[in-house]
């Protein structure tokens, strides 16, 4: 995969071109962009926030146009393990690596980020909106405008989140970023070696990432998150497609949560009923969110004899 | 067509692997030693298909997949091709992991456990494990026991010119692509423009680098492919579809569902409300499409009364109803549909719309290099049968977006996996499609046009409808707004260029007539065309012979010659049944020699074919513009026939004859009026002046 960033002819729009080759898969969209206008651009940073951007869909070589250091070459080519990537470009010369101070939660939207934004001292808090038109940056919010997101796989948490890794990557000088919290409960099992490769590879620029509510339980996770009012103007913020937070499972979770702490019962099983519905509407939950819903805590698929709201099929 | 002879039971739990062979009177020796390897595998419960596209020796075959435990399938077929044997098998394979491979290829026993791992962490791709041919002396007879340790170093590494003798993927890939392409026959190319597709749909091609993932060639004979000069047609033309061919899903008319496949290629998504008498007809124009391996995902947004019963009938394993008993608004439904859809493209789909019998077939042929999905052209019709066609703009981007419409949502079909990503805002009443649409734009998905017409679109007339449209407009403006507002006036102004400079897309005229005949059959008349050996002079007696048709069928269309030597060419009438078409038929045999009789099926508002394309051309369906002409039609004719080259003729409900006319030029036009002026008032075709 042949990898550039560019500035589009405003100069206010970030683009990440790519060309894939050979053995490389073509993403859904042919370009990357950011409504964000880079100040400092760090060629071994750039790289890496190609490589993590474009992780689903590079197989063979990635070639990013500015090149890369000889010492983030080697995490960069662990990074896609057990693919073989040769890296091209790689500069022998010793080069500045920048480093920061500050510290940022990623958020995805999730009742995960709204624990984590409650649970750690941060300095910024950033994330990907495809429904806003403009680029919001504040001293503590950042909401970034692009489509990183349809870059995308959906399988797991650590998944999901890679395209905000990558912006938060490509700004981290402009924003002084030394350390990234992901608000990641549990991985799957192919993730596991993944945080490992990411971590090798962000610390080669610099970046420390970490998790660390994973394998939080979900009853000190529920320290952490705000009252069920607070949890839906949260989600309605960040998910401004629904009209009801109601109809997101991360509503769900933390009010069972909730209910569970104040042994509320009847509240509990509410919020159980609700979850089940929305996990057969399609909605995905994790392997531990499932045992959430299970009578048992075991993590066996529910009944599909659902509630009277419940749709059936029928054919 | 494949017949199986034996199909085992499907297992309850799949099995981790299935491996598919295709075969067709192959050295059952061969076979026999690759199916050992894969019996000899650390995976002990693999799945073999073994895939017999013809064999002579069929029985012999099916022997030795029932001694090696192998599910074996027959299709009958004169000619071979690797790339149909394997589709066959993979339909009837039971695991979502294929592994594709040939009857000479031998695995090392640690290879399929690699190829599933690898599988598993990258799920969108298809791997490959080089191969290394084995040499002379190597053959079928020599390899009674794999020495692996000998077999490497005796061999030698195959370059990549193909897949090397396999490919392992998921099988919701075959269904994205839609098989190996059954036009390449024989066998060279079928796999590497398999990889190239599965590359251009998302999946990446990985060549596993683990020293304990080995394949082997066993050394046989060359075959003769390539060197004869049918051969060498076949080696040609499966590289010109290798080169040339840039469509990313094949086989359009193959289906390869089956009680073991379980991922269709498309899901048609329908959201509806009260609708249930329109939503029949809906689905009913879905079932009949041309590619078959799809779904349907109906969701009723709390229709009262529930419209299930409506779809009773359509006794199809294809249709998937799902209720919500509380209404959400249409834009929580179809985020419902899309995210309960399987199907690895979405074809959205109004619950009052018809679907053409070609919609999925040609919008997926139009998805080349790296598209996310299609959009057509499609026509509006009312309840008359009057047609509208707008074809929609060629190129769908965020400028054409923010100044105009330059499609129609129902028309779309695209990736499942784009419409995870966006999903219509149900904050918005109406028209989350214009925004959800401008989003997909904006980011870059590419979609392309195909070229035809894809849906029938019913024009509503009722209040609701009207008070609808006008909300849909308030939404539309505010997302036109939104993104507008984001941009500064200079690059507004270059949007606003560029969406000037998309261009109409450039349908067929046969289209729209082939379109047209799939309207409901209540809005179509049957008629009957009588062409005449000679032209009709125009006389007293065929006048006469034409009042009396008209007092009893009430209209006639009429086609004048168009050279030196006039005359009434011939004549179309709606005949409602054969005594009426008999009678017909009689009296105008009477006129002169009959040289042709059709019966053509045309919308009860079109006179004639004329007419139904005037309305094409036209893009707006005009009411006619009918003028009195009294009961003189001989003085008329004599007139037309110099003029024009038809007309209709349909009587008036208070006097005399009303006179149609195709669209005519403006001097024609006005010269007409004027000579047809002492026949009658006129007054139509004065105002359409």
């Amino acid at each position: 995969m042949q990898t550039e960033t560019v500035l589009n002819p405003t100069e206010r729009v970030t683009i990440i071109k790519f060309t894939p080759e050979q053995y490389d898969a073509f993403p859904l969209s042919s370009t990357a962009w950011l409504d964000w206008r880079l100040i400092e651009r760090n060629r071994d940073r750039e790289a890496v926030a190609h490589a993590i951007l474009l992780f689903p869909f590079i197989s063979g070589r990635l070639s990013p146009s500015r090149g890369c250091g000889i010492d983030v070459s080697q995490p960069l080519r662990g990074f896609f393990s057990p693919r073989h990537v040769l890296v091209e470009g790689v500069e022998m010369a010793p080069a500045r690596i920048p480093s920061g101070t500050r510290t940022a939660i990623l958020c995805d939207g999730s009742y995960r980020s709204a624990a984590a934004l409650g649970a750690f001292e941060h300095d910024l808090a950033i994330r990907l909106s495809e429904s806003t038109y403009t680029t919001s940056i504040g001293p503590r919010n950042a909401i970034v405008s692009s489509n990183f997101g349809l870059f995308a796989r959906r399988d797991g948490q650590l998944n999901a989140i890679l395209p905000t890794i990558a912006a938060a990557v490509l700004f981290a000088e402009d924003l002084g970023l030394a350390r990234l919290v992901l608000p990641i409960l549990e991985l799957t099992a192919v993730e596991i070696d993944l945080f490992a490769r990411l971590t090798m590879l962000l610390a080669a620029v610099n970046i420390a990432v970490e998790a660390p509510l994973l394998g939080v339980g979900f009853e000190a996770l529920q320290e952490f998150l705000a009252s069920p009012i607070g949890l839906a103007t949260f989600l309605s913020e960040r998910h401004q497609d629904r009209m009801h937070p109601e109809d997101l499972t991360d509503f769900w979770i933390a009010k069972l949560l909730s209910a569970r702490s104040g042994g509320e019962i009847a509240g509990e099983k509410e919020a159980a009923r609700r979850l089940r519905e929305l996990h057969e509407a399609g909605a995905v939950l994790s392997d531990r969110e499932r045992g959430l819903i299970m009578p048992d805590g075991s993590e066996q698929e529910p009944s599909i004899d659902g509630p009277t709201s419940q749709p059936k099929t029928v054919s | 067509m494949t017949n199986p002879i034996k199909s085992s039971e499907p297992a309850d739990v799949p099995p981790p692997l299935s491996i598919v062979i295709g075969i067709r009177n192959w050295g059952l020796d061969r076979l026999q030693i690759a199916l050992r390897s894969h019996r000899a595998s650390d995976i002990h419960d693999l799945e073999i298909v073994i895939s017999d596209y013809g064999s002579a020796n069929c029985d012999d075959v099916f022997r030795i997949a029932e001694t090696y435990d192998c599910k074996y399938i027959y299709s009958k077929a004169e000619v071979w091709s690797r790339s149909a044997a394997l589709n066959a098998g993979i339909a009837k394979a039971s695991s979502d992991n294929i592994l594709t491979t040939d009857a000479d290829i031998i695995f090392a026993p640690k290879s399929h456990g690699i190829l599933l791992e690898n599988l598993r962490q990258m799920p969108d791709s298809v791997q490959i494990i080089q191969c290394r041919d084995l040499p002379e002396g190597f053959g079928s007879d020599n390899l009674s026991q794999f020495d692996w340790h000998q077999l490497f170093q005796v061999s030698s590494i195959r370059p990549r010119w193909g897949m090397g003798g396999s490919a392992t993927f998921k099988r919701d890939i075959f269904a994205r692509i839609h098989g190996f392409d059954e036009r390449m026959t024989v066998w060279g190319g079928e796999d590497n423009d398999f990889v190239q597709r599965a590359r251009r749909s998302g999946a990446i091609l990985n060549w596993i680098g683990d020293p304990e993932a080995l394949i082997y060639h066993i050394w046989h004979a060359p075959d003769s492919r390539g060197t004869s000069s049918a051969g060498v047609k076949v080696v040609e033309s499966n590289k010109k579809i290798l080169q040339e061919d840039r469509t990313m899903v094949r086989n359009l008319s193959r289906s390869y569902r089956s009680a073991t496949s379980s991922v269709p290629t498309v899901s048609i998504v329908i959201a509806t409300k009260n609708q249930p008498d329109l939503l029949r007809e809906s689905v009913s124009s879905c079932l009949r499409q041309t590619f078959e391996d799809f779904e349907i995902i109906v969701v009723d947004d709390g229709s009262t009364p529930e419209l299930r019963p409506s779809l009773d009938d359509l006794d199809d394993p294809r249709l998937k109803v799902l209720l919500l008993k509380d209404s959400r608004g249409l834009a929580f439904a179809r985020n419902y549909a899309n995210a309960m859809a399987r199907g690895e493209f979405i074809a959205i789909h109004d619950d009052d719309n018809l679907m053409l019998p070609q919609r999925l077939d040609r919008q997926l042929s139009a998805i080349v290099d790296d598209c996310a999905g299609s959009y057509g052209g499609y026509i509006d019709f009312d309840e008359t049968g009057a047609l509208t066609s707008n074809p929609g703009r060629t190129t769908f981007d965020f400028a054409s977006m923010m100044f105009r419409s330059p499609l129609a949502h129902g028309t779309v079909l695209i990736r499942r996996r784009v419409l995870e990503f966006y999903r219509y805002n149900d904050n918005f009443g109406a028209n989350s499609s214009h925004d959800l649409l401008t989003r997909i734009a904006r980011g870059g998905v590419s979609l392309a046009h195909c070229g035809r017409h894809v849906v029938l679109r019913r024009r509503h007339t009722h209040k609701s409808a009207e008070a609808h449209s006008s909300l849909q407009k308030s939404v539309s403006g505010i997302s036109k707004t939104m993104a507008r507002s984001a941009l500064s006036a200079n690059l507004d102004q270059q949007y606003l260029k560029a969406s000037r400079a998309n261009p109409e897309a450039d349908i067929p005229l046969c289209d729209f007539i082939e379109a047209a005949g799939h309207l409901p059959s209540r809005l179509m008349s049957k008629r009957m065309k009588i062409e005449f050996g000679e032209n009709l002079p125009v006389s007293r007696n065929i006048s006469a012979m034409l009042a009396s048709i008209l007092s009893d069928y009430r209209e006639i269309n009429i086609a004048f010659g168009t050279t030196a030597h006039k005359g009434i060419k011939a004549v179309t009438i709606t005949a409602p049944d054969e005594a009426s078409r008999g009678k017909i038929m009689s009296a105008l045999s009477g006129a002169g020699p009959v040289k042709g009789v059709n019966e053509i099926m045309l919308p009860t508002v079109y006179p004639n074919l004329t007419m139904l394309e005037a309305a094409f051309k036209a893009k707006t369906h005009a009411e006619r513009a009918d003028i009195d002409v009294g009961t003189d039609i001989e003085g008329v004719l004599h007139v037309l026939e110099k003029h024009s080259s038809c007309c209709f003729l349909s009587v008036n409900e208070e006097s005399g004859y009303r006179l149609g006319l195709p669209p005519l030029d403006g001097p024609v036009k006005a010269l007409l009026c004027a000579k047809l002026r002492r026949f009658g008032p006129n007054e139509c075709l004065d105002a359409g002046e």
